[in-house]
């Protein structure tokens, strides 16, 4: 199935830059419907306002991680099999271990690159 | 265990009790002068596990002095009215200091972004060879791929900054825990003054609020005669 690049995609980190440069990463594969939210509280929030295709997620936040975000998504029944995508600098095993079986659908190490983020979604979505 | 040490073992205890009793209050040095005295007592005729014994409580009387001078040689942390010059070694200046570092490298990698974001868009408005349109729109995307090292370096930072927090805690602890009065300044080794290559130099650069501007630099230079 082809994937939809309107479809509303939701990123999730406390640095401002990091937010512009996955946005605009984002914008070079085709993805410009895109929202920004500065912790896992935000996220929550625009989650229960609309309908999005995938949240592209830091882990470390305040007051809300990532890993939290994710959690309460999973535990819901209406968000608990939206595409998620962590992006974090937390490259240790046992956190991977953790967010895997949390329910994440893949992880991104920081620092990447656009041809990881496009692998990723490609992983997660389908080929694009 | 020997008798003279079972003895020593118990006047020691005894000596620490009795201390407690009368002063309400232990401090390291009065322990340490109590290693001190107790090894000076032992006598000639002791055997060689007690001669062993007193040469540790030698050590570890040669310690505690040591360090009490060097944790007097520390420049106080809290040092809210000091020049810039003590500020150096003051870790809350220096948090400051990582905090502006990643400050600055977040305005360099925003300006790096905008400069980006131009070239895509002036490229996208070019007519003419494709192949090179896409040349430079693939160079803008490593420009944002490189950018990713702002996030990192901030954390980096972040715990480094964290890790000297602690360190101040424990530091201003462990000078609160010794009597002040018992080194005098004057009596802090040469040997452990702050002796790093840029102890003495200029503390710039100065942080933002606190440095004057350009123009406020340019106004003074103006105004000297």
């Amino acid at each position: 199935m082809a994937v939809d690049k309107n479809m509303p995609i939701l990123i999730v980190d406390d640095y401002k830059t990091m937010l512009r440069i996955v946005r605009n990463l984002l914008k070079q594969l085709g993805f410009e419907n895109v929202d920004e939210a500065t912790d896992g509280g935000m996220a929550l929030s625009k989650v229960k306002e609309k309908k999005y295709g995938l949240i592209i997620s830091d882990w470390n936040m305040e007051p809300m991680s990532g890993f939290e975000l994710l959690t309460r998504l999973r535990s819901e029944e209406t968000t608990k099999a939206l595409p998620f995508i962590m992006v974090t600098a937390e490259s240790k095993t046992d956190n991977v271990i953790a967010a895997k079986k949390a329910g994440v659908n893949n992880y991104i190490v920081k620092p990447f690159n656009a041809d990881t983020l496009k692998q990723k979604i490609s992983a997660v979505l389908g080929e694009f | 265990m020997s008798e003279m040490q079972v003895q020593l073992g118990n006047a020691l205890l005894k000596a620490l009790v009795d201390m407690k009793q009368t002063k309400k209050q232990l401090n390291i040095e009065d322990v340490g002068a109590l290693f001190e005295q107790m090894a000076s007592s032992l006598t000639n005729k002791e055997s060689k596990a007690d001669a062993f014994i007193r040469q540790e409580i030698e050590k570890i009387a040669s310690h505690i002095s040591h360090a009490l001078t060097e944790i007097a040689a520390i420049t106080p942390l809290d040092n809210e009215e000091g020049d810039e010059e003590d500020n150096i070694r003051n870790i809350s200046f220096a948090n400051a200091e990582l905090a502006a570092v990643v400050k600055a490298t977040e305005q360099a990698t925003n300006n790096i972004l905008d400069a980006a974001d131009v070239i895509q868009e002036k490229v996208t408005g070019l007519t003419g060879d494709e192949a090179l349109k896409q040349e430079i729109v693939d160079s803008t995307i490593k420009i944002y791929d490189a950018c990713n090292f702002q996030d990192i370096t901030g954390q980096r930072i972040g715990k480094v900054a964290r890790t000297l927090d602690y360190l101040d805690t424990k530091i201003s602890k462990l000078k609160r825990f010794i009597d002040e009065s018992s080194v005098e300044n004057n009596e802090v080794d040469e040997e452990f003054r702050d002796k790093r290559p840029d102890a003495k130099l200029m503390s710039g650069p100065q942080m933002p609020g606190s440095a004057p501007s350009q123009d406020e630099i340019d106004q003074l230079f103006a105004n000297i005669k």
